[in-house]
């Protein structure tokens, strides 16, 4: 499975010989405050295993859970190195030879969580709906968003499948992540949008479906997207500011920046408040490609440094899934996941327990 | 030589003078005479006094009179670097390089018959300036006599980064670890205009607010200071310029915030307070930062002046209370630092 | 190795199992910082010396137990902040303990009346001006490095930043230091406005690399965000008239945020100079080879036409003699209104009277929006089979120019070199100087770098120049600091002594060692 490397035989060099130009920007190095996992050293190591200077073994696919896949390091990176597909790879060069973690396994293995607001959809439909691993309280909101959005009758992709497979793919088993997200577009043919409210699943089936040679005949949309401009009767329900957190897959993956900030102002009396660095340099809430499953204390620390240059504010980020990680980070701090607030401020009256 | 001085010579510093109580003086006309003074003294336990000229004794100490080791060895005149020797009175060296059409800046009349020497030793700093800065800032190269009996070299440049910057182990720091034997140090060109603003302010939050603006604004004065005036506070501010600056007096004023008062007396009472006989008063060694300033100058009597450099603001206001950092530590660190310099020469 | 494993027990019970590791990738990655010589050892397959461990100790009273730890057994520490240093200062030479600071981050103290910051020393850099930009303020502090640098590394080897001219180097914008000391000390230095009696200590922990203790914070000099900025772009007749403008505005008392003046060769790579022939040569083959920009990728052909080019320095060097003599001069001058119009009236007189063709704002403008670019160039050359690698020196004025031919005509026979002037001062300038080659093999390539620095650094004290402006010394210039320093040395030994009687802190660096 080495063999996977040598096609990025470029990105290692320009990466092991670079002067560290995309420190700062890694969450993960940051956090840990560790040379070993800046990508500098995540792709040395690499280097060093590809030509045979260090050994595949268990400590180099430990080191390889040091990402949460979030890009911020490609987006100051003139090379337009891609650090996190690289990293996919050696995962998966160290899951072929028995040496991933079986906690980043089990993660990119795992399903998505109860979801019964989801397996109430009807099957097929021009709308289907991709959940992936948010909770059903966001799917309820999700729905009810969606519906007044104009996109209803909704549907679930036909099979029932609710993910990409995105997980297998960032764990280190691509063969796996082909087989999930072949039979996840399987259920989307005859579709006329696809909506994912998960950003990894709609990154995934945009560029890395496309790239695996497998497409999606209909567009795909996070549901940030697929609402944009389409929700009327907003009622202010938030008092005061909100800080604002891009979800990275969601900006700099998708590059869908200022559509749920523009909902977002209609719903708050104050302002919609950025972090220090936001849009395309914003920051990571740590969750991403198996942190949080490997090194939970790391990546709450990821979290807790995303939102800790603006204090006090209630955070509000577009994916549930960082959502629902940021809260355990940043224990007693307001979280709120875009969807789940939107939904609230929707006039018509609501029929779910606030 | 009288007072008790008693001709005398000795193998390892030459001719000198000697006292009872173990006091002692030498002529140094060398750098190198410098050192094996300086060696002499440690070798004997004797505290070490630069001094110009004939003193009275004092026991258990070397007078190292400086006065032979005096003069302009050179001036860039490319790089405006001038290269003194360090028993040249300030004074002196702002007449060498006057010469030569440059300047060393303001020298106060507190500072003018102090040797650069003694200067350097004490960590000088009686000339706080927002344009020219101390009188010890702007040495691009120091060369020191060690009291192992060494001396050392540097070359001249404006920075460097190879390690600490061991010259300044001579900065502040008496004799103990050494003494300037020569500098290179920056000069100006000589202002064509010199002018004096006076501005006045209701009180003394004010007259800092507008300074602190001044600052800001990029105006650099070679001198300022403050006074009180009834319940009024004057700043007072000496504008040296190349004549490429027309108004610089109405513009001070404007960017101050202040009321441009009359400044005739304002020269005269700034130079009689910078007599030597007053610089006690004025240049007291006590600092408040810059959040203090007002607080400490409140309520008290006398002069106030302060030191607005790039960022950093800064009073000298008698009697303000000192920062709390670890002094006797510190002191201690430099006793330990000169007997580790002897121990390695041992 | 049983004692480094009851250090290693020891240092687990005092910082806690997750900040003190002794795995292979991290002792590994931990074993060499950005020295380009480490680079070209690692590509011989010189095994590198790793240490015993890495520790990251969480406040500063656990970097004085760490120190008191290693003190008890003589193990030497190597201070450590992102390992971006170009001269080896971090490199673990003699094994030891690797002491990482950066958990140490805290910006504990915005002062925007006093114009001053308390931060800790494992702060990145650019995370550290972007909260301070968020505040309205700057610390006007942008080494190259900043995007991988701290602050602590930035105190330890006396950095300076492209604005310097008007902010200052890291040294002058030090009010005080928290330093830990060999006795395990956590020592405050005397504000350097409110000296005591003794020397400034300031200035001696600064740019002590690490070899007198470990820096944990730091209260620095800020200032507001500049209001205005004015962007200057002259191509100058040579480079001489480019010293005199730079001289001119930095003797009159302006303090330009940037003056910087690229020679011939450099010019001509930044593409500024309308003058130069494009067609054909050497040197337009090597400006393709490196211009900016995703290339879609190397080629087996352009690293051999780069290797061939690098590979004959003397036919290059003397290229570089037909280009025209035209320097580009750029100039940021920034700060309120007032100022700036000054400032930038003054240059624009300066340039005139040394035939100055104004070029506009533009050059100015794209190289701040472009100015971290060049050290994405890096990689490429290295990938390529060759190296390249940067030296900075500084003199006064009057012997810049003669330091500068004489440096360029010492390294020429080895490496294809260029330079550009900033970081000036009333009184002088420092030059930096680039350079790059390549050779049979690694071996072989790092016989020519070696060769190169020994002839650079041997022309600069040749011309009385300092042999480093603000990259340390490191190991890389340990050769030449007795020479710099002449009996200067007795003073470091007796800091030595004084804060680290047990000789721990960063072993063998800025000095060799006694017997070494």
């Amino acid at each position: 499975m080495l063999r996977l490397l040598d096609a990025h035989r470029h990105a290692i060099d320009t990466c092991v010989f670079c002067p560290k130009l995309c420190r700062f920007a890694c969450p993960v190095a940051e956090a840990a405050a560790r040379e070993t996992v800046t990508p500098w050293g995540l792709m040395t190591r690499i280097d060093d295993v590809h030509v045979g200077r260090a050994p595949l073994d268990a400590a180099s696919g430990a080191l390889w859970t040091h990402c949460t896949g979030c890009h911020r390091c490609q987006a100051v990176c003139k090379h337009d190195n891609d650090v996190p597909e690289v990293l996919y790879d050696a995962r998966a060069a160290a899951a072929a030879g028995g040496h991933a973690p079986e906690a980043l396994l089990a993660w990119g293995r795992s399903g998505t969580p109860p979801q019964p607001a989801f397996d109430a959809l009807p099957e097929g439909g021009p709308v289907r709906l991709v959940p992936g691993h948010v909770d059903d309280a966001t799917v309820q909101a999700a729905v009810r968003l969606l519906d007044a959005a104009g996109h209803g009758p909704l549907g679930r992709p036909i099979g029932g499948a609710g993910a990409s497979g995105v997980r297998l793919l960032e764990a280190g088993l691509p063969e796996a992540f082909d087989a999930a997200a072949g039979r996840l577009a399987d259920g989307l043919e005859g579709a006329r949008l696809v909506v994912c409210l998960d950003p990894a699943d709609a990154l995934a089936l945009r560029r890395d479906l496309p790239a695996r040679g497998r497409t999606v005949g209909a567009p795909v949309q996070h549901l940030t997207e697929a609402v944009a401009g389409r929700l009327a009767n907003l009622t202010p329900i938030v008092e005061g500011d909100v800080l604002y957190l891009d979800a990275c897959r969601l900006g700099r993956g998708l590059g869908v920046y200022d559509a749920p900030r523009r909902t977002l102002e209609a719903i708050v009396t104050g302002r919609v408040v950025e972090a220090v660095m936001h849009h395309a340099e914003g920051g990571c809430c740590g969750a991403g490609a198996g942190l949080a499953a490997t090194q939970p204390a790391l990546a709450a620390q990821v979290g807790r440094e995303a939102v800790a240059d603006v204090p006090g504010l209630p955070v509000v980020v577009a994916s549930g899934v960082c959502a629902s990680h940021l809260r355990v980070a940043t224990a007693g701090r307001a979280v709120h996941g875009w969807a789940t607030l939107v939904a609230r401020a929707l006039s018509a009256p609501s029929q779910e327990e606030e | 030589m009288t007072d008790g001085w008693t001709p005398h010579h000795d193998g390892a510093v030459g001719d000198l003078w000697t006292a009872p109580q173990g006091a002692a003086r030498v002529e140094v006309a060398e750098p190198v005479a410098v050192a094996r003074a300086l060696a002499w003294a440690a070798d004997r336990g004797l505290q070490v006094q630069v001094v110009r000229g004939p003193r009275a004794p004092t026991p258990r100490a070397l007078q190292l009179d400086v006065a032979p080791l005096s003069g302009l060895v050179a001036v860039d005149e490319i790089s405006r670097v001038a290269h003194l020797r360090a028993g040249t009175t300030w004074a002196e060296a702002e007449a060498l390089v006057a010469a030569r059409g440059l300047t060393l800046g303001p020298v106060p009349g507190c500072v003018a018959d102090t040797p650069i020497m003694a200067s350097f030793a004490q960590g000088d700093r009686r000339r706080p300036s927002p344009a020219y800065g101390h009188l010890t800032d702007g040495v691009l190269a120091l060369r020191a006599a060690l009291p192992t009996g060494v001396l050392t070299r540097s070359a001249v440049a404006p920075r460097r980064a190879t390690g600490p910057d061991l010259a300044r182990c001579v900065v502040g720091a008496g004799a103990a670890l050494g003494l300037a034997v020569d500098v290179h140090l920056q000069v100006w060109a000589r202002p064509t205009t010199t002018v004096v603003a006076a501005v006045r302010f209701g009180g003394w939050d004010a007259a800092h607010d507008g300074a602190a603006v001044a600052l800001g604004e990029g105006l650099r004065p070679a001198w300022w200071c403050a006074r009180r005036r009834g319940r009024a506070v004057e700043l007072l501010a000496g504008l040296w310029g190349d004549g490429t600056e027309p108004d610089a007096v109405r513009r001070f004023v404007e960017v101050t915030g202040g009321d441009e008062a009359p400044p005739e007396d304002a020269q005269a009472w700034r130079d009689a307070r910078l007599d030597p006989a007053a610089a006690e008063a004025w240049w007291p060694q006590v600092v408040a930062p810059r959040g203090g300033l007002a607080a400490a100058a409140k309520g008290r009597r006398g002069v106030e002046a302060w030191d607005l450099r790039q960022a950093g603001a800064t009073l000298y206001a008698p009697g303000a209370a000192a920062p709390p950092f670890e002094r006797d530590a510190w002191a201690a660190s430099s006793d330990r630092l000169a007997h580790a310099l002897r121990a390695e020469e041992a | 190795m049983e004692d480094g494993t009851l250090l290693v027990e020891a240092l687990v019970a005092r910082v806690g199992p997750d900040h003190v590791r002794t795995d292979a990738p991290d002792r590994d990655a931990y074993s060499r910082d950005l020295w380009p010589r480490s680079q070209l050892e690692r590509l011989a397959g010189d095994p590198p010396t790793r240490p015993l461990a890495v520790v990251w100790p969480g406040d500063p009273a656990e970097v004085a137990e760490v120190v008191r730890l290693c003190a008890a057994r003589g193990v030497p520490i190597v201070p450590f902040g992102a390992g971006s240093g170009v001269c080896g200062g971090a490199r673990p030479d003699r094994g030891g303990v690797v002491l990482d600071v950066k958990r140490l981050k805290a910006l504990r103290r915005v002062d925007p009346v006093a114009g001053e910051i308390e931060v800790e020393a494992g702060m990145m850099g650019e995370l550290l001006e972007r909260r301070l930009e968020h505040r309205g303020l700057t610390l006007g502090h942008f080494p190259s490095s900043i995007v991988c640098s701290t602050v602590g590394g930035w105190l330890a080897g006396r950095s300076a930043g492209q604005c310097s001219s008007r902010y200052g180097k890291i040294e002058d914008m030090v009010v005080d230091l928290e330093v830990v000391t060999g006795d395990g000390a956590i020592r405050r230095t005397p504000r350097a406005d409110a000296l005591g009696p003794g020397p400034d200590w300031n200035q001696l922990f600064v740019g002590s690399e690490g070899t007198l203790g470990v820096i944990t914070a730091a209260t620095l000099r800020v200032h507001p965000q500049p209001a205005e900025r004015a962007f200057g772009g002259w191509l100058m007749p040579d480079y001489r008239a480019g010293l005199a403008v730079m001289r001119g505005a930095m003797q009159a008392g302006d303090r330009p945020a940037v003056l910087r003046l690229y020679d011939a060769l450099d010019t001509f790579m930044v593409g500024a100079n309308p003058h130069a022939a494009e067609g054909g040569g050497a040197l337009s083959r090597l400006k393709g080879l490196l211009s900016a920009g995703h290339d879609g990728g190397p080629s087996r052909l352009k690293h051999a036409v780069l290797r061939a080019v690098l590979g004959s320095p003397a036919l290059t060097n003397a290229a570089v003699r037909a280009l025209p003599a035209r320097c580009l001069l750029i100039t940021v001058c920034e700060g309120e209104a007032d100022e700036v119009a000054a400032a930038h009236a003054r240059l624009e007189r300066l340039a005139a009277t040394a035939g100055g063709q104004p070029l506009g704002e533009g050059p100015g403008r794209t190289w701040l929006a472009h100015r971290h670019d060049v050290s994405f160039k890096q990689s490429k050359i290295y990938e390529a089979g060759c190296f390249v690698d940067t030296f900075e020196v500084a003199t006064t004025w009057a012997r810049l120019p003669a330091l500068y031919e004489g440096v360029r005509r010492a390294v020429g026979p080895h490496v294809l070199v260029m330079a550009h002037f900033s970081h000036a001062y009333p009184g002088g300038c420092s030059i930096y100087f680039t350079f790059a080659g390549t050779g049979a093999d690694a071996v072989a390539m790092r016989r020519t770098y070696d060769a190169a620095w020994r002839a650079g650094l041997d022309t600069a004290q040749a011309h009385g120049a300092v042999i480093a402006h603000h990259h340390g010394a490191g190991l890389s210039r340990r050769a030449h600091m007795p020479a710099a320093h002449g009996e200067a040395r007795r003073w470091f030994d007796a800091l030595k002594a004084t804060f680290d009687p047990a000789g721990i802190f960063n072993p063998g660096k800025l000095f060799a060692e006694e017997g070494a």
